[in-house]
């Protein structure tokens, strides 16, 4: 698309000033430069046991996490949005979710495909995710997978359906493989909207969801 | 090296100190070619001034050196970052790698006073329960990295009781020439101490740089609750036998 | 700036309500931080990576900026390579009224430091800040007061009071508790991001491997605004860019620990290009200004390393003089040891900044990326001291002290001199008098009396 401003004068003068070397702290001398940071890693995660790890991590930040059967995953849906007096539901574009979709509908809820207007209305979104990530308890949104960005994020109550098998160990390994292309968006979510804008006084529900729900699909009985 | 605080100042810090060297069996030699490690004018941006005054520590440091002491000790930690961390990058600043090296030398030979003492043998060290609160001051925590050093040579004089205290490695609000440049945020900052120290209750603030000490205790003696300060070498010496 | 920096500072010190809340603030950080911290292992090791990493950005960084703008060209999206904050205003006000004037925007340090919102509105645009204590400050048309919590300086009472005065909040309605105002934000400003035309946000971090941004959030409002109006426009500070998501996933998990102690914000979004084909929502036109603004003179010189800032908000919850003044009293948009460095060097004034501290180094010990704070404040009192008078004070210092009997000669009246004695009124004002003894330890020495 287009570029505005000048490239290469911009360029050319950050260019011309590391060349004469850079500056090297004398008393607290930095260390080498390096392109290659260490892996980081997490003093709570049992690698042995990402769901536990998960589930913990989760539940600090505030989610609310259940593990289902698969053949459950709808009353799970049905008895949260019960639970909420839910009467409408927006869910992003995933096939996986049909099914909770289904179970919506035959409990009377309206279940309808975002867009932001219909997400501004609902009570409750539904959404998966692509991943969870055990060290941080993030649920991994992709809005090529979804299809859309938001539907989660603009009703009061989020629920995101996630099998146990996609929960993978750390930040890292949902990030390094998007050297190769990575969606429109991503986003790593931990738990509710917060602030502590008023007296530091932590409170959920600003912007986005006040709560959230994860509801973990683990292996069939 | 005296320091120019407890040569003005508080000169019976150093006596304290001489004192206690002695007593761990040192033979305490004073140069007076020494003078001040120019810290005031390094930290107020006068790297020319600083150096030039530096010089002369740096000299008679020297000379002392060579004259057959082993270890150059020091009764503040602010000082002795001056001369170990801060000095070469001093001289380089002005362009002498001459006084760089000689700088390096004499800074690996110069060390702050608990940090001699936690290896020696001092005498038995008594004296009545005394309940201290440590005041860790910045460049002896920060540059010099001395903690458990301090608080372990505190600790080995019978009848001490060190307490706990908010915020006690948090800066007492001296700062040089910053007590005077911004003297509200100064007294503001010796004030938290203060409140600090008054909920621990102990009954004497000990610290290892004396210009921190006179920050708190001048500021406490003009709300009229006075705090009583010993500098390090001072507590030592009082219990020595 | 107004005033002096220590008629700026005596102020905040004299109001005791601001300093109570300030240290519940920062210690609270603080604890975070430590817990934060602990779930890393090896916490210390990886802020040293990560200041080796920043110098690896630093030192490729044209490169890297190429390399991220032909991405972010390659996906369709627009780029403006801004040398001024003018130069950035000016296309984020044209790229917004053209859009049809209605923005919204997440909260961006480099759109304050252009005063971006003052130019929109005076085009003629409507600009709203959605985070919750950029809004309130917005509102009441004050700077914030720290990076993380801009409405540090205000209670929920004071919070309440600028919602009634200027949102149209019903007083005997509202309650001034953090609910229900949090409730009420969140009413008033749906509307403005359904209805806006423009998102505007900064950017945490750039990834130059895909020209991706990445905006570290928890409340909601930076999604929000890069998801629904139809543009996105990002005001990139140029030096915020990683090579990779291996170092970017370095950053993130620092930052967020640093800054408040969660493992990661609520949210970090990850955006690379406009919305694509069949996706519900997103922007169809991304636009990224890489502001420039005083960061480039910074390059490999003596300053270098700040541009290594992350703006975690560590420094300030650590500094000891923030402690007491809280950040109005740095006079502009950065504050703490952070804003003491950056402003003099990015901004007009602030050249007695660097007075503003005692250099204790708690600053160096919390930066994730060890930026060497207490050296650069230092090495700006010395470019200052350059310019300015007090030269001959120190000098004449010099020459007594340089030589041993001068030094005895000019001490030995035992009272400070007629060039000391304002300095020691200044002591003696609120602290008992510190006087020269009589007789000083070298005399003692001297006479045999140790």
């Amino acid at each position: 698309m287009t570029e505005t401003g000048d490239r290469g004068a911009f360029l050319a003068n950050a260019r011309a000033r590391l060349g004469g070397g850079i500056h090297r702290n004398p008393v607290h001398v930095p260390p080498q430069a390096t392109a290659v940071p260490p892996e980081v890693r997490f003093t709570a995660l049992d690698r042995d046991d990402l769901v536990g790890s998960f589930v913990a991590m989760a539940s600090g930040v505030d989610a609310v996490v259940a593990r289902v059967r698969p053949d459950d995953v709808g009353q799970e849906v049905v008895g949260l949005a019960r639970s909420y007096g839910v009467a409408s539901v927006v869910r992003s574009a995933e096939a996986d979710l049909d099914r909770v979709a289904i179970a919506l509908v035959e409990a009377g809820l309206a279940v309808d495909p975002y867009d932001p207007a219909v997400g501004a209305a609902a009570d409750l979104g539904l959404t998966g995710a692509v991943a969870g990530i055990a060290a941080t308890g993030s649920l991994v949104l992709d809005a090529s997978v979804a299809g859309s960005r938001a539907a989660g994020l603009l009703p009061p109550v989020h629920v995101c359906v996630l099998p146990e098998d996609r929960i993978v160990a750390t930040p890292a390994d949902v990030l390094h493989p998007l050297s190769v292309g990575p969606p429109s968006s991503l986003v790593l979510v931990g738990g509710p909207s917060r602030t502590g804008d008023v007296e530091q006084i932590l409170t959920l529900g600003v912007h986005g969801p006040r709560h959230v729900h994860v509801v973990l699909v683990g292996p069939p009985a | 090296m005296v320091t120019c605080v407890v040569d003005l100042l508080e000169p019976e810090v150093g006596e304290a100190t001489v004192r206690v060297l002695r007593a761990a069996g040192c033979e305490v030699t004073v140069s007076l070619g020494q003078t001040c490690c120019g810290q005031p004018a390094w930290n107020a941006g006068h790297a020319a001034e600083a150096a030039q005054v530096a010089r002369t520590t740096l000299a008679a440091l020297e000379a002392e050196l060579a004259d057959g002491a082993e270890v150059v000790v020091v009764p503040s930690g602010s000082c002795t970052s001056m001369v170990r961390v801060f000095w070469p990058e001093l001289f380089d600043l002005v362009d002498d790698p001459d006084a760089v090296e000689r700088a390096r030398r004499v800074g690996a030979r110069t060390v702050e006073v608990s940090e001699f003492l936690t290896d020696r043998d001092l005498p038995a060290l008594t004296g009545p329960a005394t309940r201290v609160a440590y005041h860790h001051s910045c460049h002896m925590l920060r540059e010099l990295g001395l903690r458990a050093e301090p608080e372990g040579v505190v600790d080995r004089v019978d009848g001490a009781e060190r307490v706990g205290w908010e915020g006690d490695d948090r800066c007492c609000g001296f700062g040089g020439l910053f007590s005077v440049k911004l003297p509200e945020v100064s007294v503001a900052m010796a004030d938290e101490k203060l409140i600090a120290l008054a909920d621990a209750g102990p009954d004497v603030v000990v610290g290892c740089d004396a210009s921190c000490l006179a920050q708190l205790r001048t500021r406490s003696e003009s709300v009229g609750l006075p705090v009583r300060t010993r500098h390090l070498a001072q507590f030592l010496d009082d219990a020595l036998p | 700036m107004e005033g002096t920096l220590r008629g700026r500072t005596a102020a905040a010190v004299a109001d005791t309500e601001l300093h109570g809340r300030v240290t519940a603030a920062v210690d609270r950080f603080v604890a975070k931080r430590t817990e934060g911290l602990a779930g890393l292992e090896d916490a210390d090791g990886l802020r040293r990576a990560a200041r080796a990493v920043k110098a690896d950005v630093l030192a490729r960084l044209p490169d890297l900026l190429e390399q991220f703008a032909d991405r972010v060209l390659a996906d369709g999206g627009h780029v403006c390579w801004a040398p001024t904050a003018a130069d950035a205003s000016r296309y984020v006000t044209d790229v917004a009224a053209a859009a049809g004037g209605r923005v919204v925007k997440s909260k961006s340090m480099a759109a304050e430091e252009i005063g971006l919102n003052d130019t929109l509105a005076a085009a003629g645009c409507e600009v709203v800040e959605t985070d919750l204590g950029e809004w309130v400050i917005q509102l009441a048309g004050e700077t914030p007061s720290h990076i993380i919590i801009p409405a540090l300086h205000r209670d929920r009472h004071t919070i309440k009071d600028v919602l009634v005065a200027e949102a149209g909040a019903d007083p005997a309605e509202l309650e001034a508790s953090p609910e229900a105002i949090t409730r009420f934000a969140r009413a008033a400003l749906r509307p403005r991001f359904l209805d806006a035309d423009v998102g505007v946000t900064g950017a945490n971090f750039a990834v130059a491997e895909t020209g991706s941004i990445v905006l570290v959030t928890n409340e909601g409002n930076g999604r929000l605004a890069t998801s629904l109006p139809r543009v996105h426009v990002v005001v990139l500070g140029m030096e915020r860019l990683v090579a990779d998501w291996a170092q970017l996933d370095l950053m993130i998990n620092l930052l967020a620990r640093s800054a408040s102690g969660q493992p990661l914000s609520s949210y970090t979004s990850i955006t690379t290009g406009p919305r694509r084909p069949g996706e519900a929502d997103g922007p169809d036109e991304l636009h990224v200004v890489i502001l420039d603004n005083g960061r480039s003179d910074l390059l490999a010189g003596e300053f270098h390393e700040m541009l290594g800032c992350i703006r975690c908000g560590a420094c300030l919850n650590v500094c000891p003089v923030f402690r007491q003044t809280g950040g109005h009293a740095y006079g502009w948009v950065y504050s703490g040891p952070m804003g003491a460095v950056l402003t003099p060097l990015l901004a007009e004034g602030g050249g007695d900044l660097s007075d503003a501290s005692t250099l204790c180094g708690a600053c160096m010990d919390a930066c994730p990326v060890q930026i060497p704070l207490q050296d650069l404040l230092l090495a700006l009192r010395r470019d200052r001291e350059k310019g300015v008078g007090g030269r001959a004070a120190w000098a004449a210092w010099a020459t007594a002290w340089s030589s041993p009997r001068g030094y005895r000669t000019s001490t030995a009246a035992g009272r400070w001199g007629a060039g000391l004695s304002p300095l020691a009124r200044r002591w003696s004002a609120d602290r008992t008098p510190l006087q020269p003894v009589r007789r000083p330890f070298h005399t003692r020495w001297k006479a045999g009396d140790v």
